[in-house]
């Protein structure tokens, strides 16, 4: 198994689209695979993509779109916060916007630091992005 | 504002400079104002009645029929109000900084919330100064962090705009190694990853990104200078002191100061 953290800080978008492929590649043939492993390699990746300054490819977001859409209210009913804001942060970092407009509906649907993280991350989105979610690269044009 | 800064006896900086005498506790010292406020005003209004009624001999009026006992029930009372004002005052400002937090997120205003936040930390700033509790943590102290909640930490690393490299060395432990991989982008730079109370820690700081540069051009710290990004955990240290759950472009590329 890949120690995802321990990748170099840039990779360029051919790599990181061979790692997306790789980890999107277990997701859909071994679903057995811990989760939280699946989760802490998107956000290592995803960080990582948000650092070549260039949109994910759309095929990848949708396989990525996918992942979540069929984990999250399994996630947040384990209220594991941290593992919530790291789904959060891949939507964030990736520019998922399918996803984001899922998340949104369980805006204060959870009394709990699991809440407290999908309402302080529909605020940052809405508040500094201005609701765009899908460019990741939002706050640095606001100040070119 | 440094008046206000509970870092303000180390220089702004506590991951760095230290109070090696200890804090001192203010409480005792304002109940023991009051005390003496107490008595003195107690006192003063038996020597000006004195005054009036013997005919304006001030010696025998400061000296003459006073009551020890009345002035020791003003001095107790004193102590009473100098404790209740010292321990509700912050109480208040604490509870009332919450609220406006609170509305800050409510209203999705980042400058309500930040004032909020200001003033919490404020009132905790003056509960400390009051029972002496000290926040500071040595720069040699690898591990002193471990003590503390590590986004409060993190938090004052920050100095004004900037982070002195100075304090992202201090708050990495000794035998942490340097996984940095430069690239063709970043030529040079320091990660550090680690564990506080089991929450991970990760320091960056690199030299100017030269991807970010070409497209975003001056208008990106990370294209024109060496910037930090410290992650908490799941979320990113911003310039304002607050955490992100994404990328943020400059709020959380943080310059950096080499000192």
């Amino acid at each position: 198994m890949i120690d995802y953290k321990k990748l170099p800080d840039y990779l360029s978008p051919d790599e990181l689209r061979r790692y997306f492929e790789d980890i999107l590649r277990q997701i859909e043939t071994q679903p057995e695979v811990d989760q939280s492993y699946i989760i802490d390699a998107l956000w290592e990746l995803a960080d990582r993509q948000w650092h070549t300054y260039t949109l994910i490819a759309p095929d990848l977001a949708e396989r990525i779109e996918a992942f979540i859409e069929g984990v999250w209210v399994q996630l947040c009913d384990r209220q594991d916060s941290h593992l919530v804001g790291k789904v959060l942060s891949i939507i964030g970092n990736l520019g998922l916007k399918r996803s984001y407009e899922m998340i949104k509906k369980f805006s204060g649907r959870y009394h709990s630091q699991t809440g407290q993280r999908i309402d302080e991350f529909i605020q940052q989105v809405e508040v500094l992005d201005n609701g765009k979610i899908e460019d990741p690269y939002y706050s640095l044009k606001k100040n070119k | 504002m440094q008046g206000l800064d509970r870092y303000a006896y180390v220089n702004n900086n506590p991951l760095v400079y230290t109070d090696s005498s200890g804090h001192f506790a203010w409480l005792p010292v304002i109940v023991a104002a009051g005390a003496v406020i107490g008595a003195v005003v107690n006192y003063s209004a038996q020597v000006y009645s004195n005054y009036q009624s013997n005919g304006g001999n001030l010696g025998a009026a400061l000296t003459t029929n006073i009551d020890l006992a009345a002035i020791g029930k003003s001095a107790l009372a004193g102590a009473a109000v100098g404790l209740t004002v010292a321990v509700a005052a912050p109480v208040a400002i604490a509870a009332a900084g919450d609220v406006l937090a609170g509305t800050g997120l409510l209203l999705g205003s980042t400058e309500l919330f930040g004032a909020g936040m200001a003033a919490y930390g404020a009132a905790t700033a003056v509960e400390n100064a009051l029972l002496g509790v000290s926040t500071e943590v040595a720069a040699s102290e690898t591990t002193a962090l471990a003590k503390y909640d590590p986004e409060f930490a993190a938090r004052q690393l920050i100095d004004g705009d900037t982070i002195p490299v100075s304090n992202l060395e201090a708050m990495t432990p000794a035998d942490v190694p340097n996984t940095f991989v430069p690239s063709s982008t970043i030529q040079e730079g320091y990660k550090y990853q680690f564990d506080i109370n089991g929450v991970p820690v990760e320091l960056k700081w690199h030299s100017p990104d030269l991807n970010a540069y070409r497209l975003y051009g001056s208008s990106s710290y990370s294209g024109t200078r060496w910037t930090a990004q410290i992650k908490i955990g799941d979320r990113l240290l911003g310039l304002d002191r607050m955490f992100y759950l994404k990328q943020q472009g400059n709020l959380t590329h943080i310059p950096i100061e080499w000192r």
